[in-house]
């Protein structure tokens, strides 16, 4: 990544016209609410990735970085929004200049235009987290814990992991639907086969207790067993299929017909062979044919009632088979998701254990380096599913979650020292660079030094840039060496943009006024000096 | 220029162990472990469709 030099900033935001010269150093930018100070973190994050925390997210839908970030008065010309930033790339020993407008936020403009320095760029476009604002760090110390493992997974470059685990879960979930759907209508199929067959559980031997009496009607053979291809109007041995004598749909054979032929034929015969040697008078015989044929009818009718009931029930059989299998594969399907999310849980769990736990001992050792009355202190971050849970420890009386106990300015400390362990997991050697936007604001005075001590000696190579609305706190900062540079907001103007300075040598300046015979201004600079300078040799006895 | 987030070190790393887990429990086959590591490595949003085929991989 990069250390900054020199910013130029253009037509951004508030900012009309501004440049600041970090000259690669730690850099501090104070000023009251509403000087500016935002508004130079997102031109920074701006020209480094294209992108404008504050203007995305939740409820921020309508506003976009082409749309908003450019200065209100130039909303028509976004191509004179610009931020410039020429920095040392320190892996590459390189100096380079880097520039983007408003007009095309994913367009930047590299010079030299190398391809070590191209990747150079696209690396810092996917660590976006080297700015920190006070909502980041609400979203890790306060968050819910889904939404704390939304944020500290972005830090750590573990989306991907995140997205293949909701993925997974959706599965799991898609497939329990269908499962559940496929198993309502087996249940009706179920019912509707006992129904046909009018018995009260399917059992073979029941089945098979209706169906065998049917089968003897057509003169088919008994079933003894079921399975998926049994066919209750065959003798599942040939191809032959029963009937309806009067059917002409499918199922009807020549053979079918042809043996109902010869049924009608042969009781026919054996009619008119009693009727040869007889002497009845044509109308008895007459009436005898039709008493005879009325006698054989029934049973005729009955093997009709028969194929047609055998048929209902094969329907319902398939019927019921086909969605018990369907059934079945569902099941199979869900247990192979779940498993499937359980290998992932588990190896992910795994892994990203082991990360928090080291992310935990730093966190711990820059939080006691903070609160050096808490020697004792130890914070927990553990995976729970796709919860990142996270627990503190209370003066020795139990783990806890950050904000059950902890005081507002802990909480912030935590914040901070969480987002260093974190970034500093992530980027590594990388880490080259932090904006800070008014976080350490609420660190009070006995613990400000360690604060410094903490950024300069664990964090020797990465650049800071912190802004702060405290006065205090600047100058606290430049006493103890922290900052090497900074610059000074006064006031805003909408016409004007920012109104401040560059934080000049305090002697310079007091030696300007006294020039200028301005003697209250040179005295409320040195007393203001003198207190800090003071409070920052106390601090350090 | 468009923003491509890489595969970090760690997620390759999770997406390996993932394979062979899967590679070593006898609900799936390899080819099933292999396909799914590919469709996951795509950087793509997961679809209940695209998951339902490679489950229904056979050979081990």
């Amino acid at each position: 990544m990069i250390h900054i030099n020199r910013i130029q900033i253009d037509a951004f935001r508030g900012i009309k016209n501004l440049v600041l010269e970090p000259k690669g150093g730690n850099f501090g930018i104070c000023g009251p609410n509403g000087s500016g100070k935002s508004a130079i973190v997102d031109a920074i994050e701006f020209c480094l990735t294209g992108q404008i925390t504050r203007l995305r997210g939740r409820g921020r839908g309508e506003i976009s970085v082409e749309q908003h970030a450019g200065h209100i008065d130039f909303r028509s010309q976004p191509e004179r929004s610009t931020v410039t930033i020429w920095a040392n790339v320190p892996s590459l020993q390189h100096d380079i200049t880097l520039s983007r407008s408003v007009a095309r936020p994913y367009e930047y403009l590299v010079s030299p235009d190398l391809p070590e320095v191209h990747k150079v760029i696209q690396t810092i476009e996917s660590h976006p987290e080297f700015v920190l604002a006070r909502r980041e760090v609400e979203k890790t110390i306060n968050a819910i814990p889904s939404e704390r493992a939304s944020t500290v997974q972005t830090l750590l470059k573990l989306q991907r992991i995140g997205a293949i685990r909701a993925g997974f879960n959706r599965y799991v979930n898609s497939c329990k639907k269908d499962y559940s759907e496929s198993k309502l209508l087996l249940e009706r199929a179920h019912k509707e086969f006992k129904d046909v067959l009018s018995i009260t559980e399917l059992k073979k031997v029941e089945i098979l207790s209706v169906i065998n009496p049917l089968r003897r009607q057509l003169s088919l053979p008994d079933i003894d067993k079921l399975t998926n291809k049994t066919l209750f109007l065959s003798d599942n041995t040939s191809t032959t299929t029963v009937s309806k004598n009067n059917s002409s749909g499918t199922g009807c054979t020549s053979e079918t017909i042809s043996e109902d032929s010869t049924l009608l034929i042969r009781k026919l015969n054996d009619i008119l062979d009693n009727l040869a040697d007889s002497s009845m008078s044509l109308a008895s015989q007459k009436e005898l044919i039709i008493n005879q044929f009325n006698k054989e009818l029934p049973s005729i009718v009955s093997h009709d009632e028969t194929v047609s009931k055998l048929t209902l029930i094969q329907d319902r059989y398939d019927r019921y088979i086909d969605l018990r299998a369907t059934s079945t594969a569902k099941e199979e399907r869900i247990k192979k998701a779940e498993k499937l999310l359980q290998h992932f849980e588990s190896v992910s769990s795994q892994n990203l254990d082991a990360i928090y736990d080291q992310v935990a001992v730093d966190f711990a050792e820059y939080y006691k380096y903070l609160n050096g009355d808490e020697d004792s202190f130890e914070g927990n971050l553990t995976t729970n599913g796709g919860r990142v849970e996270f627990a503190v420890d209370f003066h020795g009386r139990g783990k806890f979650p950050a904000i059950a106990y902890h005081s507002e300015g802990h909480q912030d400390s935590m914040g901070l020292c969480l987002y260093l362990a974190l970034t500093k997991h992530s980027l590594k050697e990388d880490f080259t660079i932090a904006v800070i936007d008014d976080i350490v604001g609420s660190v009070d005075v006995s613990h400000r030094n360690k604060l410094c001590r903490l950024l300069r000696r664990k964090f020797p190579n990465t650049q800071f840039i912190l802004t702060t609305h405290d006065h205090a706190w600047y100058h606290y900062m430049r006493a103890d060496g922290l900052l090497e540079d900074g610059h000074v907001f006064k006031n805003w103007s909408l016409e004007e943009g920012t109104f401040g300075q560059r934080d000049s040598d305090i002697w310079d300046a007091i030696e300007t006024s006294l020039k200028e015979d301005d003697v209250d201004t040179a005295k409320t600079l040195i007393r203001s000096h003198l207190a800090h300078i003071f409070a920052f040799l106390s601090d350090n006895l | 220029m468009s923003i491509k987030t890489p595969l970090s070190d760690i997620s390759g790393k999770i997406l390996d162990e993932f394979r062979e887990s899967l590679m070593h429990d006898e609900a799936f086959t390899r080819k099933e472990a292999e396909h799914l590591d590919a469709l996951l490595r795509e950087n793509k949003p997961l679809d209940n469709q695209q998951l339902d085929e490679v489950l229904s991989q056979t050979m081990k």
